[in-house]
C-alpha cells in the first residue's frame, strides 16, 4: 500500500512534467509582448485577427518586465511587437537600438505628441493626469490649482503618492522640463511630506485607501479613476482636473514599436497599421477603457470630454526619456 | 536493546563506505548539480560588473542604503528566529496529536505555503487597512513561511527512533531533558529550514509592496519598474547575495555536529504523555491566522468583490498548466536533491556540507533575475532555442527552488546512517540493493516532504513565470496577477481558491503517509 502510493505520487509527478512539456506554444504569425491593461489589447488583438486572419500570439506582463525581457533576449526576442502603457518604457528600449523604424504615413495619422522621438513608436491611446480626491474631506474650493500646489503644508496627511507607479515617472520627469532639477528636488521633498506614512505601490491602491476615507487626495491618469468608478461606484472618490496648460496636465502615451529582428516584421507593420487606422482608433473609443484614441479624427470615448478640456501640458512624451532621469530625481530624495 | 550513539562529521567508520561503489559518483554528481543551480549567480556577476564603478557607487552609497540594510537583516533576523519557534512548535503539537488528527491538522498548517504571500498581505491589509511596516511584514512573512521549519521537524520527528527516549524515561530524565533530545533530532530540520525563511525573506517582493515596507528586493524592482535597469537591479541582488552568504554562514555551526540517537526502531506512538488541549489550541490559532485570514479575504472578494472591467476566464487550463509545470519541478528538485543530500550524510566530511550550503544562495537571488538569467543564456549560447518553452520554465523553477527540496531531503537523511548500509553489505547484500533495501526507505518522508514542498511552491510563483512561460498559456499565479493588478478583485479570487485547493492535494497526501508510517516502518527495515 505505501509502495503502491509513493510511486502513485512519482509517476503522477513524471505524467505532469511530460504532459506540461508535451504543449508547446502555437504557431503564431505574429507574437505581441503587451505591457497595456489587457481589457483594451485583447479587443483589439481580437479585431486585428478578425480582419486579416493572421494569429496573434499576446503575452501580457508588466512594461517593466517585458522591457528587461526584451533587453535579455536582445537579437533573438521572439516578440514583433511591443505594446506598452507609458513612453518611457519604449524610449528605453529605442535606446537600446531595439526598435525599427516606422514608416512616416503610418506616424502622420497619430497627433504629434503620440510620435516617438526618434519615429520608433507610435501612441496607440492617450489620457490625462488629474486630481483624485476625497469629497467627505476636501471641497472643490480647497483643492490645489496645480500640481505645484501639492507641495503645499497645507495638503500633509492628506497627500497619498505612489512614488513607483509607471505613471508617476512622466510626471516627474515633465516637472523637472518645466521647473529644472533643483526645483524638481524642493518639490519632490515637500510632497513627500506631505505624503509621510501614505506612499502605496500604485494608483488602484491610492484609489481604494481613498475610498476607505485613509487618503484625502492624489494625482494619477484619469482613466483610472472612470476605471475605479465603473467597477465601485464610490461617491466620496471625485476627479479635478489642474487648471488648464499647468505642467500636471501630462498626456501619457500607451505606445506600440516593432523590434528590430521582428521574425514577421511584415505581420507586425500590419498590426501597427491596423493599430492607428481608423478602425483601430475607433475601437480604442469605444473599448470602454477610459483612454483616448491618438488619431485627431477619431471619436471622442463616450461618456468622456474632450481631450482639449483639460488643458493638456505641452510636454511631449519625447522629452520623458527613459524614465532615467526621473528615477535619479526619486531616488534622490529617497521616494524610491 | 537500545544502541544510542554520538557520531561526528568525519569520524573514523566512514573509511570502509569511501571504497564503496557509489562514493566513485556521489560527490561529481552533487558538485555538477550544485554547479547547475548556481549558474544565475554568473549571469548576476556579469551582469552587476558591466556597471562603471562610480554607478555602483552611486546605487550603494546612499542613506537608503543603510536604511534599506537595517529593514532588511532586522526582518530576515526577527522572520526566521519567530518561523523557527513556531515552525518548532507546530511539529511538536502535531506529533503530540493522534495520527488521525495529525492527518486532518497536518494540511491546515502545511497549506499556508501554497498561499502566495501578496495574498496574505492582501488578506490582512483587507481586514486591517493600516497595517503596515515592520510589524506588518514581520507578521505576514511568518505566518507564510513557518511551514517552512514545521514540515521537516514533523517529518524528522516522525522519523525519529524514539528508544532513547524510552530510555531516558526509564532513567529518570527530567520533561526538560527530553525535550533536549527531542531538539537534537529535529535540529537539523529546524536549523535548516529557517535559513530557507531568512532567504526567503531576502528574495521577497509582492508581500512587501503591499505593506510598503522597503527591503534590498523590493528596491531592486524598483530600478527595473522606473528606470528599466537590469544593471543596476543586478548589482542590488549581488549585496542579497552576500546577506544570504552571511546567513549561511551563521547556519553552518548551528547545525552540526549532532546528537543521533539509534536503536531499535520507531515508537508505535508519538509522545502523548502530555496534554492535547494545549497542542489543539496552539494549531487552531496558527491555522485560523495562516490559512483563515487568507482564506476569508479570498471569500470577501469573491463575494463582495466589484464588478470588474474584464471578461471572466475558465480557471481549468491555468489550473493544468500550473500543475503540470508545478509537478514536473517538483520531481526534478528530488531527484537532483538526493545526491546532495547523500553527500552530506554523516561520515562524508566537509564538502557535503559546502557543496549544499552553497546551492542555497540561489534562494535569495529574486525570481525576476533567475529568468532573466536564463533569458540570457539561451539568446547568448543558444540561439534563443528552447526558449519560453515548458522545458525551461520547469527548469527555472527547479533552480528556484532546488533548496527547498533540498533541506527536507537533507532531514531524512541526517537521520540515516551508513552503519545501517554496511550493516546490510557485511550480510552480503550489494551496495545497490543494500541502499535500495535500507537507506532508500528511510528517506521516503524526506523525499515526499520535497516533492510536496517544491510543488506548492512552484505553484505560487509569478515573477519568473511571467518571463519564462510559453506564450499562450497561463497559470493561475498569471491569471491571478492579470486580474488582481488591473484591480478586478473579484475575478482574480476563483485563480487564488484553486491555487489553495491544488495546494490542498500532495499536503493530504503527505498527512495520509504520515498518519501510515509508524506502524509500518519496522517490516521495511
Amino acid at each position: 500500500m505505501r509502495k503502491c502510493f509513493v510511486s502513485l505520487l512519482i509517476s503522477g509527478s513524471a505524467l505532469g512534467l511530460l504532459s506540461g512539456c508535451a504543449k508547446t506554444s502555437p504557431s503564431a504569425s505574429l507574437t505581441v509582448y503587451s505591457g497595456q491593461h489587457p481589457q483594451l489589447m485583447a479587443k483589439l488583438v481580437a479585431a486585428f485577427e478578425a480582419k486579416t486572419a493572421i494569429p496573434v500570439a499576446l503575452r501580457s506582463a508588466s512594461e517593466q518586465v517585458l522591457v528587461s525581457q526584451v533587453l535579455a533576449e536582445a537579437d533573438h526576442s521572439p516578440a514583433d511587437v511591443v505594446v506598452t502603457e507609458n513612453a518611457p518604457a519604449m524610449n528605453a528600449l529605442a535606446e537600446h537600438h531595439l526598435l525599427a523604424p516606422l514608416p512616416a504615413e503610418q506616424l502622420a495619422r497619430v497627433v504629434k505628441e503620440a510620435r516617438g522621438p526618434s519615429r520608433q513608436w507610435l501612441g496607440v491611446s492617450r489620457r490625462v493626469n488629474v486630481l483624485v480626491y476625497d469629497a467627505r474631506r476636501l471641497q472643490p474650493s480647497q483643492l490645489p490649482s496645480s500640481i505645484e500646489d501639492l507641495a503645499e503644508p497645507r495638503f500633509k496627511g492628506l497627500l497619498g503618492l505612489a512614488p513607483g507607479e509607471s505613471d508617476f515617472s512622466p510626471v516627474v520627469a515633465a516637472y523637472e522640463h518645466v521647473h529644472g532639477q533643483a526645483a524638481t528636488l524642493t518639490w519632490l521633498t515637500a510632497m513627500k511630506a506631505n505624503a509621510a506614512g501614505h506612499l502605496l505601490p500604485d494608483n488602484e491602491a491610492l484609489l481604494s485607501q481613498i475610498a476607505l476615507g485613509q487618503l484625502g487626495l492624489a494625482t494619477m491618469d484619469q482613466y483610472y479613476w472612470y476605471r475605479f468608478h465603473h467597477d465601485t461606484a464610490h461617491a466620496r472618490v471625485k476627479m479635478a482636473a489642474f487648471a488648464p496648460g499647468g505642467t500636471g496636465n501630462v498626456i501619457g502615451v500607451s505606445a506600440a514599436g516593432i523590434t528590430r529582428q521582428a521574425p514577421h516584421a511584415k505581420a507586425a507593420r500590419a498590426f501597427l497599421d491596423f493599430l492607428s487606422s481608423a478602425e483601430g482608433q475607433r475601437i480604442v473609443a469605444n473599448s470602454g477603457a477610459f483612454e483616448y484614441p491618438t488619431s485627431p479624427s477619431a471619436p471622442t470615448p463616450k461618456g468622456l470630454p474632450p481631450i482639449s478640456q483639460y488643458g493638456p501640458s505641452s510636454v511631449s512624451p519625447a522629452v520623458m526619456g527613459s524614465g532615467r532621469s526621473a528615477l535619479n530625481l526619486l531616488q534622490a530624495v529617497q521616494l524610491l | 536493546m537500545s544502541l544510542v550513539a554520538l557520531e561526528r562529521p568525519g569520524g573514523k567508520q566512514s573509511s570502509s563506505w569511501r571504497r564503496s561503489l557509489k562514493s566513485r559518483w556521489l560527490a561529481p554528481a552533487a558538485i555538477a548539480i550544485a554547479l547547475g543551480v548556481l549558474s544565475p549567480l554568473l549571469f548576476l556577476v556579469l551582469q552587476a560588473f558591466s556597471v562603471g564603478r562610480s554607478d555602483l557607487a552611486a546605487i550603494l552609497w546612499r542613506s537608503l542604503t543603510a536604511r534599506l540594510l537595517i529593514n532588511t537583516v532586522g526582518l530576515v533576523v526577527a522572520v526566521s528566529v519567530s518561523a523557527a519557534v513556531l515552525g518548532s512548535m507546530v511539529a511538536i503539537w502535531l506529533d503530540r496529536l493522534s495520527p488521525r488528527m495529525a492527518r486532518f491538522i497536518l494540511p491546515l498548517v502545511v497549506l499556508p505555503v501554497a498561499i502566495p504571500d501578496f495574498l496574505v498581505s492582501y488578506g490582512w491589509r483587507t481586514l486591517f487597512p493600516a497595517l503596515h511596516g515592520f510589524g506588518a511584514a514581520c507578521l505576514v512573512m511568518v505566518l507564510a513561511s513557518f511551514p517552512l521549519v514545521g514540515l521537516p521537524a514533523f517529518a524528522a520527528l516522525r522519523g525519529m527512533d524514539r528508544s532513547a527516549l524510552e530510555v531516558a524515561q526509564s532513567l529518570g530524565a527530567s520533561r526538560w531533558r527530553r525535550g533536549v533530545l527531542i531538539f537534537a533530532q529535529i535540529r537539523s530540520a529546524v536549523v535548516g529550514g529557517s535559513l530557507l525563511v531568512a532567504l526567503v525573506v531576502l528574495a521577497e517582493y509582492g508581500a512587501f509592496e503591499i505593506l510598503g515596507f522597503q527591503t534590498f528586493t523590493t528596491e531592486i524592482f524598483t530600478q527595473f519598474k522606473v528606470g528599466f535597469d537590469a544593471t543596476g537591479a543586478c548589482a542590488l541582488s549581488l549585496v542579497v547575495v552576500l546577506l544570504s552568504i552571511l546567513a549561511v554562514g551563521i547556519e553552518l555551526p548551528l547545525s552540526g555536529p549532532r546528537l543521533h540517537l539509534r536503536g531499535s526502531g520507531p515508537l508505535k506512538e508519538g509522545d502523548r504523555s502530555r496534554s492535547q488541549v494545549g497542542a489543539f489550541l496552539g494549531l487552531g490559532i496558527t491555522a485560523a491566522l495562516g490559512l483563515g485570514v487568507p482564506l476569508g479575504a479570498i471569500a470577501y472578494l469573491m463575494l463582495a468583490g466589484p464588478p470588474a472591467s474584464l471578461p471572466s476566464a475558465s480557471v481549468f487550463a491555468p489550473l493544468w498548466h500550473s500543475a503540470s509545470y508545478a509537478a514536473g519541478a517538483a520531481l526534478i528538485v528530488t531527484l537532483a536533491a538526493l545526491p546532495v543530500a547523500l553527500l552530506t550524510r554523516r561520515g562524508s566530511g566537509r564538502l557535503g556540507q559546502i557543496v549544499e550550503r552553497f546551492t542555497f544562495l540561489v534562494m535569495a537571488v529574486p525570481g525576476l533575475v533567475v529568468a532573466l538569467g536564463f533569458t540570457w543564456a539561451t539568446q547568448r549560447f543558444g540561439r534563443g532555442f528552447g526558449y519560453q518553452s515548458a522545458w525551461l520554465l520547469i527548469a527555472a523553477y527547479s533552480v528556484i527552488f532546488f533548496p527547498l527540496g533540498l533541506v527536507s531531503v537533507r532531514a531524512s537523511v541526517a537521520q540515516s546512517s551508513y552503519r545501517f548500509e554496511e550493516l546490510a553489505r557485511s550480510l552480503g547484500a550489494s551496495p545497490s540493493a543494500a541502499f535500495r533495501r535500507v537507506t532508500l526507505p528511510m528517506l521516503v518522508p524526506g523525499i515526499l516532504s520535497a516533492l510536496s514542498l517544491v510543488f506548492l511552491a512552484a505553484l505560487t510563483e509569478l515573477t519568473a513565470t511571467l518571463v519564462l512561460i510559453p506564450t499562450g498559456s497561463s497559470t493561475l499565479s498569471s491569471e491571478f496577477w492579470t486580474f488582481e493588478t488591473n484591480a478586478s478583485y473579484g475575478q482574480a479570487a476563483p485563480f487564488a481558491l484553486a491555487m489553495v485547493l491544488l495546494g490542498a492535494v500532495p499536503t493530504v497526501a503527505l498527512s495520509r503517509y504520515f498518519d501510515r508510517r509508524p506502524s509500518r516502518q519496522g517490516a521495511d527495515i
